[in-house]
């Protein structure tokens, strides 16, 4: 027999059917699999993502088949990650519609999945860099719920921050 | 025009008990009348009446601008008509309800009501189906309340209304009736909406853009222009979602922590939903409290106001870092320092206060006005003072704040005249009190991790014309008496050692942690002093880093007095800065050699502006044998990366020298150099560069032919060095080098240097 695979189900019941390695990116589905596997994998093993549709689980698992011989800097490593730029393959593989970009992060959230999430953040974070709040509200489509009383307290509450 | 308001609300109950004693006649008589004149209302005027009469925003949330009490009116006109049997003028009122007040239940409560009664039960579920899509939307949008029995009802009559028709199409199709209708769907659109507005969107597109035809929502440009998003979502593509809708704090968090603060800030006028969530995140603000200069009162006020709000949602409750640049003037810094020491609930962790008016005493002052309450800052972990004087009572600090790992101490101002001792409570009780314990106490202070003394430069003798006293400045180096057994980094900047290097001496023997340190432009302290303090001394350390940087030199420092195995505080140095250095071509080798005499860790090596170094230019030059060459060193510390060789006296013959030591003497792939620094060497051109690398069309080609070696660099900078562009490009080209800096318009090398930290 073959090596088994990880069958990964998504929340529409689409079945695929990956590397153990590859489902491995993800710690929950690592922990799963050594928690209930605890002589190794001896045969297929399914594992259900209710909350992850098969398009975005396809991206997901494209990407972990992608990173799966990736090893990334520990998790304590606040500052490496911080100052690292997106990885170029990265960035290319997340230019996606934003709708699919935020449901990749919310399954890489699910499944932990921290460098993916982390990557995601940071494409979100390039979208909000250096725009005023009227280009933001733009950008996502954003109602100025404010009075003008409220926004003035706002500024009030603002104006001791240093320009930097 | 103005309408009396309460003449309104008299007239409506009076309708309201018409309609109750079932005389439908009168009580629609009434309503039309009151309707006629409310209608006419101009929207200008129904926002004033709204905001003045009725405390509501100018304008509603979703739906024209009307007076507020228009709603009710047609309502209960609706109910009128339907009890008189008019179903149709009722249906009329309903829908105008469901169009014109479409985040209120009662509109299309009544319109399903009167559709199922025409057995238009497919209309009644339509219906039913907006105003749950709609309401849903507002209430995640714009965060409103409903009132909830109103909308659960609505909700049921739509549930149930959806099962019975499915019920019926289930046995229409069974008796081989085929529906044309498709309206029937299993999934509740209330329920996907909650995943995604688009989503719905796609899957029920009829249904949500005959939403938008039917409903021009004001100020709601999400509904507007979620009609665009649709056509450009059928491309692949939709745009415009709202992160924070999407995702839990968590990671909105992990997102914001790439924003700078001003970015941060900016962010809270977006809109309620994002400043109310990102002021939940704590972390996001705690640790990075940078007050901008020159702050006023008031603004200080409102931004310890909001840090204290935020603050208050972290688990430690405490102000991670907080940075005050300047004051506007000296009476305000007094009312900020204050604040920091008397509001409630305002612990800090570090703390960086710098401003001309700011000095220890200032703070003692302070604190015994508020009776030595330390409730804020008895936490402190690291403190940064930039004060206008000498320090004084200095011991009394460690007294003060016993937990900081990290005190940085640098005075601003020249001032000598002046100590300000006269504002220190010395007549104090506590004050008697702490300066016994800090005489008394063994001087041992055992959390201090990081300590940095910075005097001014002026402040020293040489330079002054006032004697030195308590009452004047102090040009001396302070807590040298002090016990500092954790002491990691140590860099202390323009004070003059004169009869202190003793002292420094026994200090350095209690400091067995020590692997940093810094000496900068001390007075009465050479590099060969430091180097015999060690010898003599023997403490029990081994750095990593060593900048040494003597203000004046007289003459030349040899290393003759040391053994290549003496000094063992060196042995295992990364990194030595001793620009401007006063050492000889020959004290500078046996100084490397003591450097990488055991481990060979030496990466760095800063010799820039050293008067008394020289290399050699070629092999036959005279008196060659004591030049300095670049394999020697190179040979001398193989794990050397890094080399800064800036204002020095080079020329385009030591740099073809410097090609030559590496290709023979090293061999290139032994050569580990990656940075190199040779700005200010004014006699360096264009040709030198190319000869460095030797980058000329034979040997290019024999690189490519023979996949050869070559001498490459990470990066070059050569500041203040004019050079031709295209050749700096060319070498980059040629993949000699990765990134070339070229600064023509920079005057002076600054680097590493705690020099740029005094005026």
């Amino acid at each position: 027999m073959s090596n088994p695979k990880v069958i990964v189900i998504s929340s529409d019941d689409e079945k695929f059917p990956v590397d153990p390695k590859v489902a491995e990116k993800s710690l929950l589905m690592k922990n799963m699999i050594n928690d209930l596997n605890p002589d190794g994998l001896q045969e297929d093993f399914e594992i259900p993502t209710p909350n992850v549709r098969a398009n975005v689980l396809a991206k997901v698992l494209e990407w972990c088949e992608h990173h799966k011989n990736t090893i990334f800097p520990d998790d304590d490593d606040e500052d490496a990650k911080k100052s690292a730029p997106v990885e170029e393959w990265d960035k290319n593989f997340l230019k996606v519609d934003q709708e699919m970009l935020y449901e990749i992060m919310l399954a890489a959230n699910y499944l932990n999945i921290r460098p993916l999430l982390d990557a995601g953040c940071k494409m979100v974070a390039e979208m909000i860099k250096g725009k005023s709040p009227e280009e933001l509200r733009r950008i996502f489509n954003i109602v100025n719920d404010f009075s003008p009383e409220e926004e003035a307290a706002i500024r009030r509450e603002n104006e001791w921050a240093e320009d930097r | 025009m103005s309408f009396d308001e309460s003449l309104l609300e008299d007239k409506l109950n009076l309708a309201v008990l018409y309609y109750k004693s079932c005389d439908f006649e009168r009580a629609l008589k009434l309503y039309d009348e009151l309707y006629g004149r409310i209608a006419r209302i101009p929207s200008s005027e129904a926002k004033k009446i709204r905001k003045e009469k009725y405390n509501l925003t100018e304008v509603p949330i979703m739906g024209p601008c009307l007076h507020p009490k228009l709603g009710s009116i047609v309502d209960q006109r609706a109910a009128t008509y339907e009890k008189l049997g008019r179903i149709d003028k009722a249906l009329e009122d309903a829908k105008w309800m469901t169009k014109n007040e479409p985040i209120s239940c009662k509109g299309y409560l009544r319109t399903g009501k009167l559709y199922s009664k025409m057995k238009k039960d497919e209309e009644a579920y339509k219906n039913y189906q907006l105003g749950v899509y709609i309401i849903e939307k507002a209430v995640k949008e714009h965060h409103i309340k409903v009132p909830e029995k109103l909308f659960s009802q609505l909700k049921t009559k739509y549930k149930v209304l959806n099962h019975e028709l499915k019920l019926r199409k289930q046995e229409r199709s069974k008796s081989g009736f085929v529906s044309a209708s498709n309206l029937v769907r299993e999934n509740s659109i209330g329920s996907s909406q909650s995943r995604s507005p688009s989503q719905t969107s796609s899957r029920s597109s009829s249904f949500s853009s005959a939403f938008e035809v039917m409903l021009p929502l004001k100020r709601s440009h999400s509904a507007v222009q979620s009609a665009p998003t649709k056509k450009v979502k059928t491309h692949g593509k939709s745009q415009g979602l709202d992160p924070f809708k999407y995702f839990p704090l968590d990671i909105i968090e992990v997102i914001f922590r790439d924003i700078s603060f001003k970015g941060l800030l900016s962010c809270h006028h977006v809109s309620k939903l994002w400043y109310y969530s990102l002021t939940k995140i704590p972390s996001l603000y705690t640790q990075r409290i940078n007050l901008k200069p020159n702050i006023t009162l008031s603004e200080f006020t409102h931004g310890i106001k909001l840090v204290k709000r935020v603050v208050h949602k972290s688990y430690s409750q405490q102000v991670k870092s907080l940075k005050l640049r300047s004051a506007i003037n000296g009476a305000q810094l007094h009312k900020m320092i204050e604040i920091l020491i008397s509001e409630p609930n305002f612990s800090i962790k570090s703390l960086d206060l710098v401003d001309k008016n700011l000095n220890f005493q200032l703070l003692l002052n302070k604190l015994s006005k508020f009776s030595w309450k330390l409730d804020n800052l008895s936490n402190l972990e690291h403190l940064r003072l930039g004060i206008n004087s000498s320090l004084r009572y200095e011991t009394l600090l460690f007294q003060l704040f016993k937990k900081l790992r990290t005190l940085y101490i640098v005075v601003l101002l020249p001032e000598m005249s002046s100590s300000y001792n006269h504002i220190v409570p010395t007549t104090e009780k506590y004050f008697k009190r702490l300066c016994e314990r800090a005489k008394d106490s063994n001087t041992d202070y055992s959390s201090l991790e990081y300590l940095t003394l910075i005097n001014h430069p002026k402040l020293l003798t040489d330079e002054s014309q006032l004697p030195v006293s308590f009452d004047t400045y102090n040009p001396y180096p302070i807590y040298l008496r002090m016990s500092l057994p954790n002491l990691v980094e140590l860099t202390i900047v323009s004070f003059d050692f004169m009869n202190w290097l003793p002292s420094l001496g026994e200090f350095l023997i209690r400091t067995p942690k020590l692997t940093k340190l810094t000496l900068e432009n001390n007075f009465n302290f050479r590099l060969l002093d430091l180097f015999q303090l060690f010898k003599n001394y023997n403490p029990n350390f081994t750095l990593e880093k060593l900048l040494f940087r003597e203000p004046k030199i007289v003459t030349t420092t040899t290393m003759n007095e040391f053994a290549v195995s003496d000094l063992p505080q060196l042995h295992e140095l990364k990194f030595l800065d001793i620009y401007g250095s006063s050492l000889s071509n020959k004290g500078l080798v046996k100084l490397l050699k003591i450097c990488n005499s055991r481990k060979q860790c030496l990466q760095t090596l800063v010799i820039g502006n050293s008067s008394y170094l020289h290399f050699k230019t070629d092999s036959f030059q005279m008196g060659h044998a004591s030049l300095l060459s670049l394999g020697q060193i190179l040979k001398t510390c193989p794990n050397l990366e890094n080399l800064y060789l800036n204002e020095l006296d080079l020329d385009n013959q030591t740099m073809k020298q410097f090609h030559n030591d590496i290709e023979k003497e090293i061999s290139y792939d032994v050569c580990k150099l990656k940075y190199l620094d040779l700005s200010f060497c004014i006699r360096i051109e264009g040709i030198g560069l190319i000869d460095l690398f030797r980058a000329v069309p034979s040997n290019i080609a024999n690189i490519r032919r023979n996949n050869g070696g070559a001498f490459r660099l990470e990066t070059l900078v050569i500041d203040g060095v004019e050079i031709n562009n295209a050749t700096l490009r060319s070498l980059q080209d040629k993949a000699f080098v990765k990134t070339i800096k070229n600064d023509l318009i920079k005057k002076k090398w600054k680097q590493y240097g705690v020099n740029c930290l005094v005026p």
